[in-house]
């Protein structure tokens, strides 16, 4: 599975460079969030639009380079696709757009994902769809959204039990470190005072989060998993580094960068 | 008008198991019969109105389509982005009913005033919106677009609108003179209108459908044949259909003079009835039968 996260980073810091787009520091972070819940449905179904497909939201938007890239080690975007991230004409802008084939919401101002992805959960449980799940990937900094509460709030009350929210806690929101900004702080006790049943997982672990997901689904309630990661993961001069939210890669920072998950 | 709405809705929902009706805990004694008759299509989100609209996004992502329902001063301005990124851009069905439009709530102040609240919609590609003065209309309107979902806003006043059986986008005064002026409204002002007309002696345009009405051949047809327009609404000029008659006007090298008559700014005075605000901003029945 290692590989597989190193293939994705590979492929993440290609798209970056060849469009100098922004937002690595963020991609890197949930790379492994967004194997784990790819690697657990059934992508096929995605692939052919079932209705009873499991709905999968990337609520922080700007983690377009890294959703494309999973989604395309995932078999639902092509590589033909992909290399077009960020450059003119291409439907992959840098936030999340359903202009994207099998993308199910575009996302980009914050704290509007999790919503949707419930009323994706109130839906599938009115229509029957009794295996069929809703994912929604969060940030921490997209935490301090009031949104965000509302829709936990009824998600808790409703027991959404095909509900699942995995909050990428890298510490980092945009200029600075989320904790100083407004903390978060307990942020486990705030889940579960909202009816929710939480984790905190290692959020570099894949089997950590499947483990969670597999574990903590249809059980009564919303299960929400808190997932610890490092900013800029896998690239030594961006992580935990706030600026690598805006920077862009030049080839000699590209190559040093490759050279580091290459030699993995 | 509300509840005959609401009816119609209800009674839609046993043939059409798409509608999904939302509402954020407004509708008392009259959502109930939701719940009671159709638990797994009904939901009440709370006092949450972003979580309103983003839910029924989900919910159309799923096939559903949202009626949504609250009172219209909660609807627009404390969702725009959710209805801007959530159904615009995903070219979503979803139906809003506001209620409470224009100066309905009267003493309640300012922040239920809802006189600038459609015009924010305008900017929205897609969107169309309502604001009858018809029963007969409303119904009707609510039939199609359950039936050919796409997003829309329709913006409920309180008063009587059954004088109108009409089924058209607009009404018109039966002998239009096509002389001198034309009054154009909407909405809560319908009965000032008609009264304005008791006598046959005015000209009066009462449109159901507010817009897109830019390129409405029928009306900028009408329109012409007349002098003067007399533009009368309970919503700011600037966003209202004066706005939209200015524009048809440039588009349409229209000569028309255009005047108009709105609320212009905030009302922070205590009024116990509509009229109270209407009389302020010169849109009651006695102003208005002096203008020509």
């Amino acid at each position: 599975m290692l590989n597989i996260s190193k293939s994705i980073r590979l492929r993440i810091l290609e798209i970056l460079f060849k469009s100098k787009a922004s937002h690595l520091g963020t991609s890197m972070s949930c790379v492994e969030i967004l194997i784990s819940v790819y690697s657990t449905i059934d992508c096929k179904k995605i692939l052919v639009k079932a209705e009873d497909r499991c709905r999968v939201l990337v609520s922080k938007g700007h983690a377009a380079a890294s959703t494309y890239a999973t989604m395309h080690h995932f078999g639902l975007i092509t590589y033909e696709n992909l290399k077009t991230y960020h450059l003119d004409n291409s439907d992959l802008c840098g936030h999340v757009s359903h202009g994207v084939s099998c993308v199910e919401h575009s996302t980009g101002a914050l704290g509007h994902g999790m919503p949707v992805a419930v009323g994706c959960a109130v839906g599938l449980k009115a229509k029957g769809f009794k295996r069929a799940r809703s994912f929604v990937v969060c940030g921490d900094g997209e935490l301090q959204e009031g949104s965000i509460w509302e829709a936990l709030l009824l998600a808790g009350h409703l027991k959404l039990e095909n509900f699942c929210l995995l909050v990428d806690y890298n510490k980092i929101s945009s200029i600075t470190l989320t904790n100083n900004v407004s903390n978060l702080e307990p942020l486990k006790n705030k889940f579960e005072s909202f009816s929710c049943s939480c984790e905190i997982v290692d959020g570099h672990n894949i089997n950590q989060i499947k483990n969670s997901i597999k574990s903590n689904m249809f059980k009564g309630k919303p299960h929400v998993i808190i997932c610890n990661t490092i900013k800029g993961k896998d690239v030594p001069f961006a992580e935990n580094q706030p600026d690598w939210h805006y920077k862009t890669l030049d080839e000699k920072l590209f190559i040093e960068a490759k050279q580091h998950l290459n030699n993995q | 008008m509300r509840n005959i709405v609401i009816e119609k809705i209800h009674s839609l929902m046993k043939k059409n198991d798409k509608i999904f009706f939302l509402t954020a805990d407004m509708g008392i004694n009259l959502v109930e019969i939701f719940k009671k008759d159709y638990p797994k299509r009904y939901l009440n989100v709370g006092i949450a109105e972003q979580n309103l609209i983003s839910i029924s996004a989900g919910l159309a992502n799923l096939g559903y389509v949202p009626v949504v329902y609250t009172i219209s001063n909660f609807l627009i301005h404390r969702c725009y982005e959710q209805l801007r990124n959530d159904i615009v851009l995903h070219n979503y069905p979803i139906i809003l009913l506001g209620t409470s439009s224009g100066y309905d709530n009267a003493p309640l102040g300012p922040t239920h005033h809802v006189i600038d609240d459609w015009g924010h919609l305008k900017n929205f590609e897609n969107f169309e919106i309502f604001s009858p003065v018809s029963n007969h209309f409303a119904i009707s309107k609510i039939e199609e677009v359950l039936d050919k979902p796409r997003p829309c806003f329709f913006r409920l006043a309180k008063g009587d609108f059954s004088k109108i059986e009409d089924k058209k986008d607009f009404y018109i005064t039966k002998k239009l003179k096509g002389d001198e002026t034309l009054f154009i409204s909407y909405g809560n002002l319908t009965s000032t209108l008609l009264k304005l007309n008791n006598d046959n002696s005015r000209n009066i345009m009462l449109l159901n459908k507010i817009h897109p009405i830019l390129d409405n051949t029928e009306i900028i047809e009408t329109v012409k044949r007349f002098k003067k327009l007399i533009i009368v609404e309970d919503h700011f000029s600037i966003s209202g259909i004066y706005s939209t008659f200015c524009i048809m006007k440039n588009k349409y090298s229209l000569k028309q003079d255009i005047v108009s008559f709105s609320p212009n700014k905030y009302d922070l005075k205590v009024g116990t009835t509509q009229e109270f605000y209407l009389k302020k901003n010169k849109l009651d029945y006695e102003s208005l039968k002096k203008l020509h």
